[in-house]
């Protein structure tokens, strides 16, 4: 796994956020010239109070939102306008929040969605879904379970399957603890931290900031959809109390 | 997830939690063999094949109709069934394929066979149309506008006077034929419509394009998240299915001799097709066809039928049995979302929602 793991952190660009200020509703402005950088090999984590822009700044990186202004730049190439699609040929995969198999489908089938884009390649597909069985080998026995069948921390594996198939450079993880029992926390950082020491690039927004913290090598802080604070994790750790006190007040 | 007993614990707990309802539910995990649904289209076909030549007149009339009804219905199923977009926009295309032919026939004389294509075509692209205004809708959306559309539709062509206006079109089919030679023409020409629309259903269901479907009816954002083109998606699965539309209607507007606005744009249609796929299966590409067969006997039925009941001495319009398929609607929707292929063809495992 290690020489992999360097390969995937030399290869992985830059993906950034300049200026960026966007929103969904047109008198409603939700991200306020909000910049950041995701680096190479490293995890940087969102922090910030609910609202304050954290999930909107990871769907203008996905391209779920068209930013108003300002731009989104991959390794230095403007991709504002790339659909989700191509930006995930582009390497780019997102988990999103909450639950998002396909109930009515099999592991097997939600796997192969997964690798879409390599749906005109089925040598590549199947190489693919076995790695995937093979990194993740309690799905093995669940290949033809309905997906709607599986536990939440099952399902929550098959969607982590699910985002790497593709072996993208850059994983946008948004809220992955949300709606799981306390045990299967703890196993999602546990995926997390595998994740980080195969040194893979990730952005990943939670609201769980202790565990979040733990993680990271970059911090972002938002506030009322504005950058608030930035830096390394170390200058994060004494002030942490501070922070979320902080947010309360807000 | 290297040290972790709990997902083992947690995943026993499931399988008791699924085993449990699914014993329940007697249900089980019972799949039939893949040769089953298959075996039982074809078998459908081969018995419905000869009967345009056994059959007296007014039945092989009612077995035209199922057919018409099972070409549409694929159609309609490709976005609506596997997709999950249900509207009710069927009518709009048939109908759009039905006035094609009708004003080609009327105004050039084509024959049958010529307006066929040209007809799958109108519909096709009144389809493109349709579709880049609003499939950008999520479905209840996306389900009004297409009843706002086929009204849309019924005003345009009753103001538009080469189409007959509120008077109609007036078709003629060449040659010399007899009342039941006719018959048996229609009869054959949409047999092999009908064939052709089960087929199609059948490699969308077994294709790519039939997964990216049924991942945007399960879950619309998370198949964009995997970078399935959704909107491209449910514009080829609505094309397609306004072509059959199309194909059905022409067809039709030569089987009836004559078409009107009010009848050809008719919500009745529309909602046939919907009980049709509810009634038979929505995610399968037997069901319109057991559905259209199930349906259209059992207006046909109750049309003769109820009338005939006078149940304390009361007259019963003949209109009841729009009532009765009305509740069969509701039951199926709420009890029997598979329909009537789920029953038999039961997918493994058990849908449990967390």
């Amino acid at each position: 796994m290690n020489t992999e793991a360097t390969a995937v952190s030399v290869t992985a660009p830059e993906l950034a956020l300049n200026d960026i200020t966007a929103g969904y509703f047109a008198n409603d402005i939700v991200l306020e010239s909000v910049s950041m950088t995701v680096r190479p090999g490293n995890v940087t984590v969102v922090l910030g109070p609910n609202g304050s822009g954290k999930s909107t700044s990871l769907r203008v990186m996905s391209g779920f939102l068209r930013p108003r202004t300002g731009t989104v730049t991959l390794d230095g190439q403007d991709i504002s306008t790339t659909s989700p699609a191509d930006r995930l040929r582009l390497g780019i995969a997102t988990l999103p929040q909450g639950r998002s198999v396909f109930p009515d489908l099999s592991v097997d089938e939600n796997l192969r969605l997964g690798a879409w884009q390599l749906r005109n390649d089925k040598g590549r597909l199947n190489d693919a879904v076995d790695a995937m069985l093979e990194r993740y080998p309690k799905l093995k026995p669940l290949r033809t379970r309905l997906a709607g069948s599986l536990s939440g921390g099952q399902a929550r594996l098959l969607e982590f399957a699910r985002t790497l198939i593709l072996e993208p450079s850059v994983l946008l993880i948004d809220e992955p603890s949300v709606g799981l029992a306390p045990v299967l926390v703890d196993d999602v950082y546990n995926e997390l931290e595998r994740l980080k020491d195969e040194g893979r690039t990730i952005l990943l927004v939670d609201q769980n900031v202790q565990a979040a913290i733990g993680l990271a090598d970059q911090v972002y802080t938002l506030a009322y959809g504005k950058n608030h604070l930035q830096g390394a994790r170390d200058s994060f750790e004494g002030q942490l109390d501070d922070l979320i006190k902080q947010w309360l007040n807000l | 997830m290297a040290e972790t007993t709990d997902l083992d614990k947690d995943a026993k707990r499931n399988s008791d939690v699924a085993l449990a309802q699914a014993k329940a539910a007697s249900a089980g995990v019972r799949k039939a063999p893949w040769w089953v649904t298959p075996l039982v289209a074809v078998a459908i076909f081969a018995i419905i094949a000869p009967m345009g030549g056994i059959l007296g007149l007014g039945a092989v009339t009612t077995l035209t109709t199922v057919l018409y009804y099972t070409v549409i219905a694929q159609g309609w199923n490709l976005l609506g069934g596997y997709g999950g977009y249900l509207n009710f926009g069927a009518a709009v295309f048939a109908g759009t394929g039905a006035y094609t032919a009708a004003w080609l026939n009327s105004e050039f004389e084509w024959t049958l066979w010529q307006t066929l294509i040209p007809a799958a075509f109108a519909a096709a692209f009144v389809s493109l149309i349709v579709g880049f205004a609003t499939l950008r809708l999520r479905s209840h959306y996306f389900a009004i506008f297409t009843l706002v559309l086929t009204f849309l539709a019924l005003v345009v062509v009753k103001n538009w006077p080469a189409l007959g206006g509120a008077i109609g079109l007036f078709t003629d089919v060449e040659g010399d034929f007899s009342s039941r030679g006719l018959a048996i023409l229609f009869f054959y020409v949409l047999f092999g419509l009908a064939i052709l629309a089960t087929v199609i259903a059948y490699f969308v269901e077994h294709s790519n394009f039939g997964y990216a479907l049924r991942a945007i009816s399960e879950d619309e954002p998370a198949a964009q998240v995997l970078g399935v083109k959704t909107t491209s998606v449910k514009l080829r699965a609505l094309l397609i299915g306004a072509a059959l539309g199309g194909l059905a209607g022409a067809v039709y507007a030569f089987f009836t001799g004559y078409i009107e606005p009010a009848g050809t744009f008719s919500l009745d249609l529309a909602l046939d097709i919907v009980l049709v796929c509810v009634i038979g299966g929505m995610r399968s590409w037997l069901g319109p066809l057991i559905g259209s067969i199930i349906v259209v006997l059992l207006e046909q039925i109750l049309r003769v039928v109820v009338p005939n009941l006078h149940l304390f001495g009361l007259d019963i319009p003949a209109e009841t049995n729009r009532l009765v398929l009305g509740v069969l609607l509701l039951i199926f929707a709420l009890f029997i979302r598979r329909g009537v292929v789920g029953l038999f063809v039961q997918r493994r495992g058990r849908v449990v929602s967390v």
